[in-house]
């Protein structure tokens, strides 16, 4: 009994992100209006900046420790780096701009994250300076349903257009649009 | 089929639950500390993620080729990983896992707990393994509190004690003192010294508490809109030093 509300809501929730579903909620009608994903080139989206200055909290995240430094996510956005040197004069001093981020370890200057669903070492040795060493594309795909952790869900709940994996592009926003149910995969999320 | 949309399902939402960490030191190619809600962790040469249904372990002794090593899979709702003593401790939606990490390439499963569904991150000292799960909407139907068990044998943990409280997510150990994050009804500071007999000494509010790590003398809070810094010399009584909030 308890099993069928989770059921059900991810009946109708995974629908947006599954790449195999095809699953409607039923009935579903002609037109609705529906949330469409949105997706931008892996050349602009998953490119890593450092950024030289304290950066807004919105969304804030995990935190991590090393040393003098203090990092935190900055969920879906980067990491924050936060100068520790004296604990009562803490201060946000940069931000690690990365896309899709959630995850960090880090082992001496290198960095470990997720930038969406690839796993990205970024080398932080040189000041200010950010530079990515080595990226493990869809790290975290060996499901093919496991996209859906590290990509970005709709804003709200609502019908939603079903998210492609495309080897070249990830998915950047989600645009409110009225969709025809007959041509396209829709889901709820 | 369904098994596939409830693993989507729960991985979506696990976003709001997720855990970890290794120990600290300054040398130039150590480690640092995370909180208990990591998912990435990094003992010695290796890295260890969980997804939501496997452990992945990286070999980055060449941090510019991380190889993959292994992916043990386990079950579909794995949240967290906390590294302590050469083992992993790893909290799922229905358990909570022990593996050996005798051979650093090929995680061993010891031993597990299992529970009902729930979001349960966890630390863990040498005898006690610390566990909050969290009832509601997204994690499941159970009693929620802080959970303790014996893992004097890791092949068999058992449960001592159940503490009743609301909200609990993650947690942090120093020495003798949990520290239990509570979401907005506060921080709690409970003496762990029996473990048998956890007792809170008190509770900070005012702020969405999410996770914490001691480290040394500084108690780091995650909290929904930023960072605050505690002075935890007293570990009972944690005095704030910063607060990096929006």
């Amino acid at each position: 009994m308890k099993l069928i509300y989770p059921l059900l809501t991810c009946l109708l929730f995974s629908a947006c992100f599954s790449p195999w579903s095809g699953y409607n909620p039923d009935p579903l009608p002609p037109i609705v209006k529906a949330w469409v994903p949105v997706y931008g080139p892996d050349s602009i989206y998953k490119k890593v900046t450092y950024i030289d200055s304290a950066y807004p909290v919105r969304n804030a995240g995990k935190i991590y420790v090393l040393g003098r430094y203090i990092y935190q996510a900055e969920t879906g956005e980067g990491i924050h780096v936060i100068d520790n040197a004296t604990p009562s004069n803490a201060r946000r001093i940069a931000f690690i701009k990365i896309n899709g981020c959630q995850e960090i370890a880090m082992k001496g200057n290198y960095l470990y994250t997720n930038n969406y669903n690839d796993l990205i070492t970024v080398d932080l040795s040189v000041a200010s300076k950010a530079t990515v060493v080595s990226r493990q594309k869809n790290a975290f795909t060996a499901l093919s349903s496991s996209s859906a952790y590290w990509y970005l869900p709709p804003p709200q709940s609502g019908y939603c257009v079903c998210a492609n994996n495309y080897p070249d592009s990830v998915i950047v926003s989600w645009r409110e649009d009225s969709v025809t149910t007959k041509d396209h995969c829709v889901g709820y999320y | 089929m369904k098994n596939i949309c409830f693993i989507i399902f729960l991985s979506v939402i696990a976003s709001a639950c997720s855990k970890s960490s290794s120990s600290s030191s300054s040398e130039s190619s150590s480690s640092g500390q995370g909180g208990s809600l990591a998912r990435f962790t990094v003992v010695k040469n290796f890295l260890y993620m969980v997804d939501w249904s496997s452990l992945k372990c990286y070999d980055i002794s060449q941090p510019l080729s991380p190889v993959l090593k292994n992916s043990v899979p386990l079950n579909w709702d794995t949240e967290t990983i906390f590294p302590y003593n050469n083992n992993l401790y790893i909290g799922s939606r229905n358990g909570m896992y022990v593996f050996s990490l005798k051979d650093p390439s090929n995680p061993v499963k010891l031993g597990e707990v299992s529970h009902l569904r729930s979001c349960d991150p966890v630390v863990a000292n040498d005898t006690m393994a610390f566990v909050t799960l969290r009832a509601g909407t997204t994690c499941g139907n159970v009693t929620e509190g802080l959970y303790v068990y014996n893992i004097k044998d890791p092949l068999k943990p058992e449960e001592v004690k159940l503490l009743p409280m609301t909200t609990p997510i993650g947690l942090g150990l120093n020495d003798t003192i949990l520290y239990v994050c509570r979401m907005s009804d506060g921080l709690s500071v409970i003496n762990v010294k029996k473990p048998g007999e956890p007792e809170i000494l008190q509770t900070i509010k005012g702020e969405t508490f999410k996770d914490v790590i001691a480290y040394n003398n500084l108690l780091i809070t995650y909290v929904s809109n930023g960072l605050i810094l505690y002075d935890i010399s007293t570990p009972a009584e944690p005095v704030e030093l910063t607060r990096l909030t929006n």
